[in-house]
């Protein structure tokens, strides 16, 4: 026979749940706060102009940070004008062209695969693909290949040796499964009768996706490539592995540069025995922070852009 | 005795008052009838030993119709029949669905509609389809209008705008958005969004208007809104209309074909359906004994 | 709502019956009224037109809440509308029934009662045809529904055998000519009857086959 269930038990099973809710929500809030509070309590002091347009310097007082920043915005630039097309084409590709077969699960099966896969592996990647161009140009520099002035915006070498181009494509490789599979699921979360009113008018697959299902799809694209984005900014692995803590003192002028890149000086910093460098280190974790809110903040500005018309 | 009376073709004159609708002077051809004689009504779509498979399982069997242009046929029939199915073939939104296929002879004014020759994104322009769920496009009202359009042609601004109005206007649904055309389409009601999505598949200028269900989400006053619409579109297009609503079939449609599990069991002016039908089967499904 | 609308459209068919089995009860009296002008079967043949009356309206009222509430279509629709006329034409044929009963009693009151034997055959006659359309209304048969209409000309034949008769008996006797017309208007009624029991038989012509075939046409 049922036995009913007592309302004071199931209103006291509703607030104990409630209550855990609660209370693992502050917690992250508060240890976020804390971080943050820690942070900005040690770097703030450091913070100053100077800090930001200065090179790197055995003396903590006279450190900057310029080379690493400028570093990390042209290498994350770079990322995300290469993974982003890539990663919504291949998405596109695999949702709205291409027949299910067991190619395209295999591939599938590979793209998830591939967004858990270590991101130093794709360093180990990137080097031998990128840098070195599995060593078809020789391992000298004098053998290297290349096209315009080494000063000048245009120039081309190969193989890319350890520069932003390669670091940019590098980082790329990470973050374009999460970007397809995120584009996948913003494309799958369209409606189908909204295909289905565009076919009947008489449009063909592509005019469907470029009118209809991809613009639908912009907030969920853009969502993934925020959080591809702000993954990227903070990589550091794979880029240690294709050289870049060197102690650069200029900041990229085209695509070959070398670079620097903020994770990786911050850590040089980190290591230090000085506490004058834990704090310049900070400071630089709250302008790799600014950096990454500004990228976040592009990314949010294109979702709002795309989707006002609906508004 | 009776049969005689019934496939030669009647004169116009001797139909009951029927509002303004003639009544259609075609003989139906039911299984096993004398086929068409001297019909007056032009023939859009001819069928002839239709039959279509989803994988194994036959979702047709042979089915022999006739569809009149500028008129209003109706498909009734319980549901599973395939109705919807063979609505789907007309304008080939079967081709989304893997494994489906068909046999016969399905054509538009002559030209066939099946087989990988047919060029489906330039039938879908001659046959439109509006769904049972209203899905207009997050976009303006204009945008929505103007899509299917800019699909196949360019537009001035000026050409597009008179395109848009008029598809608007035939739709019946202009005095109530002209006043904000770049207005999202999703905030109109549901009776406004289904005749918007009409407006839509009028603007591409198609012959043949595919209606799946049409009124079947709304609410009775915006559905007595579309069916009087569906009068005045039959006068240009014509139309074949999907119901699980006898009343509205009655109401609606010059014709009427109940389907069911598969065959076309009986096809005939609706007024004959609804007073004296051939079959005992449709004669029972009409009057509610099952279905 | 189909479900009721069936159960009910079976008790109306079964209810038309019942009030045809009533005047076919009342055509029968009739027929004695004449054969012997029984004047007190007269009185009350004329006193239960009442009860006919209003079972007609009953059937009537129904047939309104059918097609109001039930948006009957194909059989069931021509048999609500058959019903309506049906009843109508059986309520007129009891009216035709009070009417040779008043004429008889006034005509056996005043000591004039006279009657050519064709007037009984015109009643008998109209007697089986209402019996021969009611059964074919039950078992949906054409052709006795024809075959009714075809009685129709018998009657028509034996009424002018009745006019000659009083054209006769006024010959004789003018001053019996009162009594002649008022059995002349015996005899038209019951003609009347025939009548309306052929247009029972087209509406049944329409119920089973849904074609109108009045006004003579096959």
């Amino acid at each position: 026979m049922a036995r009913a269930r007592s309302s004071a038990t199931r209103l006291l099973q509703d607030r104990a749940f409630l209550l855990t809710c609660l209370v693992a929500t502050n917690v992250a809030i508060v240890v976020l706060f804390v971080l943050l509070a820690s942070i900005f309590w040690q770097g703030w002091d450091t913070l100053s102009w100077k800090f930001i347009t200065s090179f790197a310097s055995r003396k903590p007082a006279e450190a900057g940070i310029l080379a690493p920043l400028m570093g990390s915005i042209w290498v994350c630039s770079i990322c995300g004008i290469a993974a982003l097309p890539l990663g919504v084409g291949t998405a596109i590709y695999l949702e709205e062209f291409a027949k299910r077969s067991a190619f395209t699960r295999i591939i599938q099966t590979n793209i998830m695969n591939l967004a858990g896969v270590p991101s130093i592996v794709y360093g180990i990647l990137g080097l031998t693909a990128f840098a070195r161009m599995f060593g078809t140009f020789g391992t000298n520099v004098k053998d290297s290949i290349s096209v315009g002035n080494e000063e000048s915006l245009f120039f081309l070498r190969l193989p890319f040796g350890s520069s932003v181009l390669a670091g940019g494509l590098t980082l790329m490789l990470v973050i374009l499964p999460v970007v397809i599979i995120s584009t996948q699921e913003a494309l799958r979360a369209v409606p189908s009768s909204l295909r289905a009113g565009a076919m009947a008018l008489g449009a063909t697959r592509w005019q469907t996706v470029w009118g209809i299902t991809l613009p639908a799809a912009i907030p969920g694209i853009m969502t993934g490539a925020i959080l591809s984005m702000s993954r990227a900014i903070g990589e550091s692995a794979p880029l240690l592995v294709l050289g870049g803590l060197l102690l650069v003192f200029n900041t990229p002028t085209n695509l070959m540069s070398d670079f620097a890149i903020l994770p990786l000086q911050i850590y040089n910093w980190a290591q230090r025995p000085q506490d004058e460098f834990h704090y310049i280190a900070a400071s630089a974790i709250i302008i790799q922070l600014v950096v990454l809110l500004v990228f976040n903040g592009i990314a949010i500005f294109i979702r709002q852009k795309l989707q006002k018309p609906l508004q | 005795m009776q049969s005689d009376a019934s496939t030669t073709p009647k004169p116009a004159a001797a139909s009951h008052a029927h509002g303004a609708r003639v009544e259609i002077p075609l003989s139906a051809p039911v299984p096993g009838a004398a086929a068409g004689t001297a019909a007056s009504a032009e023939i859009a779509i001819k069928v002839r030993v239709f039959s279509s498979w989803y994988g194994q399982f036959q979702a047709l069997k042979s089915i022999d119709l006739d569809i009149p242009a500028r008129h209003v046929t109706a498909f009734i029939g319980p549901s599973g029949c395939g109705k919807s199915t063979f609505l789907r073939w007309i304008n080939r939104m079967n081709d989304t669905i893997p494994g489906a296929r068909a046999e016969g002879t399905l054509e538009l004014h002559g030209d066939s509609l099946l087989g990988k020759a047919v060029d489906v994104v330039e039938l879908r322009r001659h046959v439109g389809m509006v769904f049972q769920k209203p899905n207009p496009f997050p976009k303006s009202i204009y945008d929505n209008v103007a899509f299917g359009p800019r699909l196949h042609k360019t537009y001035t601004r000026a050409e597009l705008d008179e395109l848009v109005e008029h598809s608007l206007r035939q739709a019946s649904i202009w005095s109530e958005v002209k006043d904000r055309l770049h207005a999202s389409a999703l905030g109109l009601s549901g009776g406004q969004q289904q005749r918007l999505c009409i407006a839509r598949a009028i603007a591409v200028g198609p012959e043949v208007l595919l209606m799946d269900e049409p009124c079947s989400a709304l609410d009775p006053k915006s559905t007595l809104a579309i069916e009087e619409l569906i009068e005045t579109l039959a006068d240009r297009y014509t139309i074949v209309i999907v119901t699980h609503n006898m009343q509205q079939a009655a109401r609606v449609s010059d014709r009427t074909s109940f389907f069911f599990e598969g065959r076309l069991v009986e096809s005939d002016a609706t007024e004959n359906m609804f007073t004296k039908p051939r079959n005992k089967q449709t004669e029972d499904y009409v009057t509610g004994r099952f279905g | 709502m189909p479900v009721n609308l069936q159960s009910r459209v079976i008790d109306l068919r079964r209810n038309l019956l019942a009030l045809g089995a009533l005047v076919e009860q009342r055509v029968g009296c009739v027929i004695e009224v004449i054969r012997d002008g029984d004047v007190d079967l007269a009185r009350k043949v004329r006193a239960g037109d009442a009860e006919i009356d209003q079972m007609q309206l009953e059937l009537e009222g129904e047939c309104m809440r059918l097609l109001a509430l039930g948006s009957p279509v194909a059989s069931d629709l021509r048999l609500i509308l058959t019903a309506m006329r049906v009843s109508n034409e059986l309520e007129r044929i009891a009216d035709m029934c009070k009417g040779i009963s008043k004429r008889v009693i006034r005509l056996v009151e005043s000591g004039n009662y006279r009657y050519p034997p064709a007037l009984v055959q015109m009643a008998e006659a109209a007697l089986t045809m209402l019996r021969d359309v009611l059964v074919a209304f039950s078992n949906e048969d054409i052709k006795l529904c024809l075959e009714v209409r075809r009685a129709d000309s018998y009657v028509d034949g034996l009424n002018r055998e009745v006019v000659a008769w009083a054209r006769e008996w006024i010959e004789q006797d003018v001053e019996k000519s009162g009594a002649a017309i008022e059995l002349l208007a015996v005899s038209q009624r019951v003609e009347r009857l025939a009548d309306i029991v052929t247009a029972i038989a087209e509406d049944t012509v329409f119920l089973v086959e849904g074609r109108l075939v009045r006004h003579g046409a096959e």
